[in-house]
């Protein structure tokens, strides 16, 4: 019976998990595609020193995202054996690449984000225990400077 | 320095790995390599068991708690009985040579079942309705050195023997709070020891010899299982045939060792408290 349960669980968690992840991945690269005009470097100093700043502010994007039963299964096995935990790849590229969109999405009239931190942590009831984390939070921040028309 | 844009077309930091296959390979090699350890195991356990002193047998047994005797309901009326059935016991106990075992009955009355259970530590359990089949002491005798033959033969060892090396590859992988470890370990506790087809063979044949040497001759053992055997469509019997096989053919198996052996069928001896 717990056997059937935990395929049920596993099923469940591949057919969503591939769904949302799909539906993520689209949003997240038409996005980029519309937000590639705004420059983010993650040094201080990599911009035009001939224009005049006239606005620096903190930005930060931060986004919280979940991992499915599946992917929990494949990454438990995966710890036995030791390699590549390819099922946690996504959740972090994810993470960290919608945090950066939604920074930039709060920097609109920008010319630049400079001086990019990307940190991630897990969080939820399982940061705790043992096994592998549930979720994952990455956050975004860096230093927003409008420039004079 | 002018910022030009560029469309990512390729993302590196993700693997192409189909997830299900990874899994699948995953799993499926991992099952592979706990299938190899416990057969290696097993083979170990038959060995070591071979080897065991009985008095570390003992120690080890008395450290596993066994929730089913905590589950017996016993009826005192019956205590005159459970004294006579103690006493062919130790009857039979006493032809064992250097038997360090401590054994007992434990007369039992349970909604119809008739069956006798061997319990790891000594124990054996006999059911009341089994008791009132019995038509001579020797049937009665038969059964009990029945059960006595399973312990000379260390067969609960090697039943939980083998539990217990489920239960140590599941403690080691997922810890002794899994819910994987207390799953096997009350499976271990509840077993009701299903012994194999030769244990109980090896175990008929042993106490056709502990009878003859009691009573000289070899009487009960072949009309026990005769008169289950007649009663077989009867579905509380059905529950003596769960956990021990075919009646027939044990008693083939039985009355073949009996000519081979060039023992004798004499009379029977009278059961009390019938």
């Amino acid at each position: 019976m717990e056997i059937a349960i935990i395929l049920i669980l596993i099923s469940v968690g591949y057919i969503n998990g591939t769904r949302v992840e799909k539906a993520h991945y689209r949003s997240i690269e038409k996005r980029e595609k519309a937000l590639s005009k705004l420059p983010v470097v993650t040094s201080k100093n990599l911009y035009d020193k001939s224009r005049k700043v006239i606005d620096a502010r903190l930005v930060t994007g931060n986004v919280v995202i979940s991992i499915d039963y599946f992917k929990r299964v494949l990454a438990g096995l995966r710890c036995l054996v030791g390699g590549e935990l390819s099922s946690y790849e996504t959740l972090l590229d994810r993470a960290r690449r919608e945090a950066v969109l939604r920074m930039k999405d709060k920097s609109k009239g920008a010319g630049i984000i400079v001086n990019l931190r990307l940190e991630t942590s897990s969080i939820g009831y399982s940061a705790n225990r043992k096994k592998s984390l549930g979720s994952v939070e990455a956050i975004a921040y860096g230093t927003a400077l409008k420039f004079e028309k | 320095m002018k910022y030009s844009p560029k469309e990512l077309i390729e993302n590196v930091n993700i693997s192409k790995k189909s997830p299900i296959k990874d899994l699948i390979t995953l799993a499926g090699g991992i099952f592979l390599v706990l299938l190899l350890l416990y057969i290696i195991l097993g083979f170990l356990v038959n060995v070591i068991i071979k080897k065991l002193p009985v008095d570390l047998e003992q120690k080890i047994i008395g450290r596993i708690s066994f929730d089913f005797i905590s589950d017996i309901n016993k009826k005192k009326l019956e205590a005159d009985k459970e004294n006579y059935i103690n006493s062919v016991l130790n009857s039979l106990t006493y032809e064992l040579p250097e038997n360090k075992r401590r054994h007992n009955v434990i007369l039992i009355s349970d909604s119809d079942i008739k069956n006798a259970l061997a319990l790891p530590g000594g124990t054996i359990l006999l059911y009341s309705d089994l008791f009132d089949e019995f038509k001579s002491e020797n049937e009665l005798a038969f059964v009990l050195s029945h059960e006595l033959g399973h312990y000379e033969n260390r067969d609960h060892l090697k039943a939980l023997g083998r539990g217990l090396v489920f239960v140590f590859i599941s403690t080691s992988l997922f810890g002794t709070d899994s819910f994987a470890t207390e799953f096997l370990l009350s499976m271990l506790s509840k077993a009701e020891m299903k012994f194999s087809q030769s244990q109980e063979s090896s175990a008929d044949l042993f106490a056709l010899n502990l009878i003859n040497k009691k009573y000289g001759h070899s009487f009960g053992a072949t009309e026990f299982l005769e008169n289950m055997g007649k009663d077989e469509k009867n579905s509380s019997l059905s529950y003596y045939f769960a956990s021990h096989p075919f009646p027939k053919d044990r008693v083939i198996n039985i009355e073949q060792a009996i000519k081979n052996r060039g023992y004798e069928v004499l009379i029977a001896t009278p059961l009390k408290f019938k």
